[in-house]
């Protein structure tokens, strides 16, 4: 089982810190990859539930938009997992004093229609997701 | 702003990003960047309330008696902001 420390921020596509949003619904980004499954692999390509996925298929799919396999996927069951923070990202004295948090990534600002409290509007890993609203 | 409001907001600053730590700390014990974030921020957390304490009285009423009891003479909360 992957230490906790390992899941944190990890999307489809791949890289640790990636804040954007994951659409499970969108249908364009279904997966496409059954080149990519393991000649051993003997479940139907089309079906795209998660308990179709071979081990093989669930680490190796190079996929965007992954629609049903997510970081927490081979987990145990009804437990609370939590992105493991680490202590960067801080905001200056008065900054950090002003906004009720020092750590910049836990700084949530609530609105009343929706959570748009992530800070970036793009991903920064590089990624072409779109991430939220401005704070 | 006065010297002492300046002093002042520069204590709660400090003990604001110092408390943080602290709750950062009680959940990941061993991290070193936090830390040496707490030994370095704390110690001149100490020292700016020395100084401030010694210049214009006790912080709490936890603070160095000397003479009279001078906490009844240093601003009320309600009086910090006209400092």
């Amino acid at each position: 089982m992957k230490e906790l420390s390992e899941l944190d921020n990890v999307n489809s596509c791949g890289k640790k810190n990636c804040r954007a949003y994951e659409n499970d619904s969108v249908e364009s980004q279904k997966p496409s990859c059954k080149n990519q499954r393991s000649d051993k692999c003997d479940k139907n390509v089309n079906d795209h539930s998660a308990e179709s996925f071979c081990d093989s298929y669930k680490t190796n799919c190079k996929c965007k938009g992954h629609s049903t396999v997510t970081p927490l996927s081979g987990v145990p069951l009804a437990m609370v997992y939590s992105p493991y923070q680490s202590f960067d990202e801080l905001y200056e004295m008065e900054e950090g004093f002003k906004r009720g948090t020092i750590f910049k990534l836990l700084d949530f600002p609530f609105y009343m229609e929706s959570c748009r409290g992530l800070r970036n509007t793009s991903c920064d890993c590089g990624c072409d997701r779109y991430v939220g609203g401005k704070r | 702003m006065t010297e002492q409001k300046i002093l002042f907001r520069q204590i709660q600053l400090y003990k604001f990003a110092v408390h943080e730590t602290i709750l950062y700390l009680d959940g990941h014990p061993c991290d070193k960047k936090a830390l040496e974030f707490y030994k370095k921020y704390n110690c001149k957390l100490s020292e700016m309330k020395k100084a401030y304490e010694d210049k214009y009285g006790p912080l709490t009423s936890f603070g160095n008696l000397q003479g009279t009891w001078k906490w009844v003479e240093c601003p009320w909360p309600w009086e910090i902001d006209s400092l």
